[in-house]
C-alpha cells in the first residue's frame, strides 16, 4: 500500500480508538429519560388551536390526519370531520404505529374532550420515537365552547381579535351548517386562505 | 493529458473528501448527501407542471408539493454541483469525452439494453427503499442509522448474491 | 455549533449555495475516483477493482467517526440533524431490487449524474431508465407500493443501541472492519488480475 494509503487509514482508525474511549451519547430521540419528558411535558409547540385545525378543514387540507384518542363509544357519538378513532391504550397496536409514522407526510394531530387525555396520547408516542405529532389545544370543549359560539369581542379589541372572532363565525356556520342570514347585510366574514401550519423540517438523505 | 485518463486518484483520499463532504452537509444544513432524493424532486417538479391539481392529489407526491416548489430543494442545488463538480474533474483529468463505457467482450447495444434496465429497477428501489448508496447507506451509516446498514446489507449483499448470474456483462 | 441551517444561523439561500459547492466536492471526488466508469464500479462484485469498496467505507466511516466527535465536543447537536426512520423490509426488499439494478445497469444514481454529466452514453441511458422507474413507480404507488414501504417501521434506530453497544466502540468495530476488508480486497484484487493482459486492465488505472 502507498505511504498515503496507511496514512488516511490510521487517521480513520486513530479517529475510532478515540470515538471508542468516549463515553456514550444519544444523538437521536428514541428512547427518553426523565429529564427528556420534562423537556417534553413543556413542549408547547405540539399545540394547534381550534382556528388552525378548522381553516386546514374548511380548506380540505388532505394531509390533515385528526386522531380521535376516546373511547369508542364516544367517538361514534360525535367527533370532529375525518377524524378517526385511536383509542389511547391501543395506541401501540401495528396498524396504529404505521399511521403515527406517517408523520413526515401528514399533520397529525390528537384530540379528546379537553387537553390531557391527548396530551398523554402525545407523550408516549413522542416517547417512543414517533416525532411531528400535534395536540388540539383545548381539545372539543374548546371546539365547542370557543369556535362555535365566539364571543363578540368588546368594540376597543384589537383587529386581530375582531379577525379571529369573524373566522369563528364563519367556522361556525361551516361546520353546524347554520344559514347564517342573522347578519347578512353586515359585514361578511373573510374567511382568509393562509396555508395551514406547517412544520419546519430537515429534510435530507433521499426519503 | 493523455497519461492521465486512465488515472484516479487514491481511493482513500477520494473516500476521505467525500466523508468531509458529508459531515459539511450535516454540520451547515443538517442534511445527508443524497441523489436519488434529487430525482424524485425532479419528477415531482414535472407532476407539478402538468398538474398541479393531480401533484397535490398523489399520495407520492402530496407532502413536497403542498410545501412549495419542489426544485427549491437542498438536494437539488447539492446534485447541480455534482454535475459541475464531475465536468470540472473530468476536465482536469482528460476524460470529457462521448463514450460508452463497458466490458470489451459485450457490444454497445448490449450495454445500453442493461444499462436502462438497470436503471428501472434503481428508480423503484430507491423510491421503496427510502433512498440510495449515498442518502439511505452512506448518510445513514454517518450516523448510525439501523436503516443504513440494513441498506449497505441489501445493496452489497445482493450484488454479490445476483452477481454471479450477470457476470457475461462484466467479465 | 451546528448544523447551521436548523438552528437559523444561516439563511435558506446561503443554505442552497453550500449545498451547490459540497456538492461540487463530492461529485469531483466521485468522478476522480474513477466513478464514471461503469467498469470500476462493477469491479466491486466481481473482485477485479476493489476501489468502490475502498472509496465507500473510507467516506461513510471518516463521517461517522468524524460526527460523533464533533458531537461530543459540542461542534454538532447531531438531535437536530436528519436521522431516518427505519423501516427494515421496504429498505431489504428495495435494497435488493437497488442490488440488481447496480449489477445489471453498473451505476448507482449519484455515479451516473457524474456519468451522463461528462459524456458517458450508458450513463445517459442509465438515468433515463431511473426516471422511467420512478414515474412508474410513483403512478402505481398508492395501490402496489404505499402500503409495503410504511409497514415494519421502527422509528428512528441507531444500530448501536439495536446491538446493545456504545457508539463510539460501534464506530471502532466497523472501522476494523473496514481496514480488514481493504486489505483481503487488494488481496483478492491481486488474485483475480494475475493472469489478465494489461490491455485488459487499462481503463481500470490500478
Amino acid at each position: 500500500m502507498k505511504k498515503t494509503s496507511i496514512f488516511i487509514l490510521t487517521l480513520l482508525f486513530i479517529g475510532g480508538l478515540w470515538s471508542a474511549f468516549l463515553p456514550n451519547v444519544q444523538t437521536h430521540v428514541e428512547r427518553v429519560n426523565a429529564k427528556d419528558l420534562l423537556n417534553l411535558v413543556n413542549y408547547s409547540e405540539r399545540y394547534l388551536s381550534v382556528d388552525d385545525i378548522a381553516r386546514s378543514l374548511m380548506q380540505q387540507d388532505q394531509f390533515l390526519l385528526l386522531i380521535d384518542v376516546r373511547k369508542p363509544e364516544q367517538y361514534k357519538e360525535f367527533t370532529l370531520p375525518g377524524a378517526i378513532n385511536i383509542p389511547i391504550d391501543s395506541l401501540f397496536l401495528q396498524k396504529n404505529l404505521q399511521l403515527l409514522s406517517g408523520a413526515d407526510v401528514y399533520t397529525i394531530v390528537f384530540f379528546s374532550n379537553g387537553s390531557s387525555l391527548a396530551d398523554k396520547a402525545w407523550l408516549i408516542a413522542t416517547a417512543a420515537g414517533y416525532n411531528n405529532l400535534y395536540v388540539l389545544k383545548g381539545g372539543l370543549n374548546a371546539w365547542f365552547n370557543e369556535l362555535l359560539q365566539p364571543k363578540r369581542p368588546a368594540d376597543w379589541a384589537t383587529k386581530e381579535e375582531f379577525d379571529k372572532y369573524n373566522f369563528r363565525l364563519a367556522a361556525a356556520r361551516y361546520f353546524t351548517g347554520a344559514s347564517g342570514t342573522d347578519d347578512a347585510t353586515s359585514s361578511k366574514p373573510v374567511v382568509k386562505v393562509q396555508v395551514p401550519v406547517k412544520k419546519k423540517q430537515v429534510g435530507g438523505g433521499c426519503e | 493529458m493523455k497519461d492521465l485518463k486512465n488515472k484516479y486518484l487514491n481511493p482513500y483520499i477520494a473516500g476521505f473528501f467525500i466523508g468531509l463532504a458529508l459531515i459539511a452537509a450535516y454540520y451547515f444544513s443538517g442534511e445527508g448527501l443524497g441523489s436519488s432524493g434529487a430525482y424524485k424532486r425532479f419528477v415531482i417538479a414535472s407532476f407539478d407542471a402538468v398538474s398541479h391539481t393531480y401533484a397535490l392529489k398523489s399520495h407520492y407526491s402530496g407532502s413536497v408539493v403542498s410545501n412549495g416548489n419542489p426544485l427549491s430543494s437542498w438536494l437539488v442545488f447539492e446534485i447541480l454541483g455534482v454535475v459541475a463538480g464531475a465536468i470540472i474533474s473530468a476536465a482536469i483529468f482528460g476524460r470529457l469525452e462521448w463514450k460508452i463505457g463497458k466490458s470489451p467482450k459485450i457490444s454497445n447495444k448490449t450495454r445500453l439494453i442493461a444499462a436502462f434496465i438497470g436503471g428501472i429497477f434503481w428508480g423503484v428501489g430507491t423510491q421503496l427503499g427510502r433512498g440510495c448508496t449515498s442518502g439511505l447507506v452512506m448518510s445513514g451509516m454517518a450516523v448510525n442509522s439501523l436503516s443504513g446498514y440494513i441498506g449497505l446489507i441489501a445493496i452489497f449483499g445482493g450484488g454479490y448474491l445476483f452477481a454471479y448470474f450477470f457476470r457475461k456483462l462484466w467479465i | 455549533m451546528g448544523p447551521l441551517y436548523p438552528l437559523g444561523i444561516i439563511n435558506e439561500n446561503v443554505n442552497l449555495l453550500t449545498a451547490f459547492f459540497i456538492g461540487v466536492l463530492f461529485g469531483g471526488m466521485l468522478e476522480a475516483a474513477g466513478f464514471t466508469n461503469t467498469r470500476k464500479l462493477a469491479g466491486v462484485f466481481y473482485g477485479y477493482d476493489m476501489t468502490v469498496l475502498k472509496v465507500f467505507f473510507t467516506a461513510a466511516l471518516t463521517a461517522a467517526a468524524g460526527l460523533f466527535l464533533m458531537h461530543h465536543y459540542g461542534l454538532i447537536d447531531l438531535t437536530k440533524v436528519f436521522y431516518p426512520h427505519t423501516y427494515w423490509l421496504p429498505t431489504l426488499i428495495g435494497g435488493l431490487l437497488m442490488a440488481l439494478g447496480f449489477i445489471i445497469g453498473g451505476f448507482c444514481p449519484g455515479t451516473s449524474f457524474c456519468a451522463a454529466s461528462t459524456g458517458k452514453i450508458d450513463g445517459i441511458v442509465f438515468v433515463v431508465g431511473v426516471f422511467i422507474g420512478i414515474y412508474f413507480y410513483a403512478f402505481t404507488y398508492e395501490p402496489l407500493f404505499e402500503k409495503l414501504r410504511n409497514s415494519t417501521a421502527m422509528g428512528q434506530v441507531n444500530v448501536a443501541d439495536w446491538l446493545g453497544i456504545s457508539q463510539g466502540l460501534f464506530i471502532l468495530i466497523m472501522i476494523v472492519i473496514a481496514i480488514a476488508s481493504f486489505i483481503f480486497g487488494d488481496w483478492v484484487q491481486k488474485k483475480v488480475n494475475q493472469n489478465k493482459s494489461p490491455e485488459d486492465l487499462e481503463d481500470l488505472g490500478l
